[in-house]
C-alpha cells in the first residue's frame, strides 16, 4: 500500500519555523488540507457554471446535448492515513 | 425503495429481449446506445477469437487528452525521417507494437506484428542487433520527461497549493499568519475540458444519456398478468439517476437552446487511490481520475477501452513527470 507523501521541503520548512518535525497528527491534517484545497481548484467556476446551467457539447454520436455534470461517487483512499 | 414505480404518463417500453428483459423510458432516447453491441464488445479474453476493435476507440494515450494522440501522430510523421526517440524504423515499429494499447498480446496482435512490422520492406533484422528493450524504454521515458505527457493543449496545467502549518499549543492571529509552505508540481486538468473531451469521444456514442427502469417480464401463458420484476445493473437504471433526470427536465430551459436539444445529466465517478500506483514500480504521483457512468460498466472496466480520464496528479515522492510508458500501462 502506497501512501501519499508530503514533499521533503515542507518538513524542512516546518522544522525551520518551529524547531521540530511535525507530529503524525499534524502530517494528517496537512494531507487532508492538501486534498481539500486541490478539490477547490478542480471544482472551479467553469465546473460550477456547468453544474447550474449546463454546457452544450456535440457528443460523439454527432448530437448536441446540454450536459449537467454531477459527481455521483467519489472513491478514494484516505490520504491523511 | 419503490420496487415497481407505476408507469409514468408518457412511458415507453422497449421490446423485451430473449430473456424477457426490457427498458421503460420516460424520455425517449434519440438512438439506442447498445445498438450493434455484440458479445465481443463485452468479453475480450485473450484466448477469444474476435473482430478487430475500432481503431478510433483504441488510442492508449486518449485518457491524457486529445492533443497527445496528435502529438504521437506528428511524432510518427517526424519518425518517418528520424524515428525519434528511437534509432531506426525497425526499433520504432517494434516499440509501437508493444504500446499499441492491448496489454495481452492475442493472435490478432501477433498477426499485426507480422503484417505491419516484420514483413514490411523497411524492416531490417540488422537494425535490431544489440537492441535492448530496456534501453529503448528508457529512451521513451527520457523523451516524456523532457516534454512530458501533460500537454497544455489538453488542459493540463501545473498548479500549486499553499498549506498553512499548524502546531499544537502555538497560537497565530489568523490562519494566514501561520508559517506556510507551497506545494508545487501538481499537474491538473480543467475538469470541464475532461468532461467535454470524454463526451466528444467516439465512445460516447455508447453512452446512455437517458436513464430508464430495467424490467424482466414474468408473464407466462398461465399467468399473463404477472407484474414484471425490476432489475438493477447500472447507474443509468438506478432510481437516484432517474430522479435527477426528471428534476432536470422540470427545470426551465436556456432560452437560446433549440427545442430539440436534449438536457441530460453527465454522471461522473471520481476515484483517487494509490492501489494502481503499485503497478508503476515507482510511487511518484498520487492520481485523481474520472469515469463516465453513462458508459456500461462492462465496457468502462475493460482496460482496452481507456475509459479513465485523468484529472490531477499530486507529486508524492518524486517531482519528475511520470514516464510516458508507465502512464500508458496504467491508463485503464
Amino acid at each position: 500500500m502506497t501512501l501519499l507523501q508530503l514533499p521533503d521541503g515542507l518538513f524542512r520548512a516546518y522544522k525551520a519555523a518551529y524547531g521540530e518535525a511535525p507530529s503524525a497528527a499534524i502530517v494528517r491534517v496537512l494531507k487532508r488540507d492538501l486534498m481539500q484545497k486541490l478539490w477547490l481548484l478542480l471544482v472551479d467556476d467553469d465546473f460550477m457554471k456547468a453544474y447550474k446551467h449546463g454546457v452544450l457539447v456535440e457528443c460523439g454520436d454527432g448530437i448536441v446535448r446540454r450536459l449537467f455534470p454531477r459527481i455521483l461517487s467519489y472513491l478514494a483512499d484516505y490520504p491523511e492515513k | 425503495m419503490q420496487q415497481q414505480p407505476p408507469p409514468a404518463a408518457h412511458s415507453f417500453d422497449t421490446m423485451p429481449n430473449r430473456f424477457g428483459v426490457f427498458r421503460r423510458y420516460t424520455t425517449v432516447p434519440q438512438h439506442d446506445p447498445e445498438e450493434g453491441l455484440t458479445l465481443d464488445d463485452f468479453a475480450d479474453g485473450s484466448s477469444h477469437i474476435r473482430t478487430p476493435p475500432d481503431p478510433r476507440e483504441q488510442h492508449p494515450l486518449r485518457p491524457l487528452g486529445s492533443a497527445l494522440p496528435g502529438l504521437v501522430q506528428s511524432a510518427m510523421g517526424v519518425a518517418a525521417k528520424s524515428y525519434a526517440p528511437f534509432l531506426n524504423w525497425s526499433v520504432f515499429k517494434l516499440m509501437q507494437w508493444q504500446y499499441n494499447g492491448t496489454s495481452t498480446k492475442s493472435e490478432a496482435q501477433l498477426q499485426r506484428l507480422i503484417d505491419e512490422v516484420l514483413t514490411d520492406k523497411r524492416f531490417r533484422k540488422k537494425d535490431l542487433v544489440g537492441c535492448s528493450v530496456k534501453r529503448e524504454k528508457k529512451r521513451l521515458d527520457q523523451y516524456s520527461n523532457n516534454g512530458g505527457p501533460f500537454d497544455t493543449a489538453d488542459g493540463w496545467r501545473e498548479g500549486s497549493v499553499t498549506l498553512h502549518l499548524p502546531k499544537a499549543r502555538v497560537k497565530h492571529t489568523s490562519e494566514s499568519a501561520a508559517p506556510s509552505y507551497t506545494i508545487t508540481g501538481i499537474w491538473m486538468r480543467n475538469f470541464m475540458e475532461v468532461l467535454k473531451a470524454g463526451y466528444k469521444d467516439p465512445v460516447a456514442g455508447k453512452f446512455h444519456h437517458i436513464p430508464f427502469s430495467l424490467f424482466r417480464s414474468r408473464s407466462t401463458p398461465e399467468d399473463p398478468d404477472a407484474p414484471p420484476e425490476r432489475l438493477w445493473s447500472e447507474v443509468y437504471n438506478a432510481n437516484a439517476m432517474l430522479r435527477e433526470h426528471d428534476e432536470l427536465q422540470a427545470q426551465p430551459r436556456q432560452p437560446e437552446d433549440a427545442p430539440d436539444v436534449e438536457y441530460v445529466i453527465a454522471p461522473l465517478l471520481v476515484y483517487s487511490d494509490s492501489t494502481r500506483l503499485a503497478n508503476f514500480g515507482t510511487a511518484s504521483l498520487w492520481p485523481i481520475y474520472n469515469f463516465f457512468a453513462s458508459l456500461t460498466k462492462y465496457l468502462r472496466l475493460k482496460p482496452s477501452m481507456f475509459a479513465a480520464h485523468h484529472l490531477a496528479y499530486i507529486p508524492s515522492v518524486s517531482r519528475r513527470g511520470l514516464p510516458l510508458a508507465l502512464l500508458v500501462a496504467n491508463s485503464s
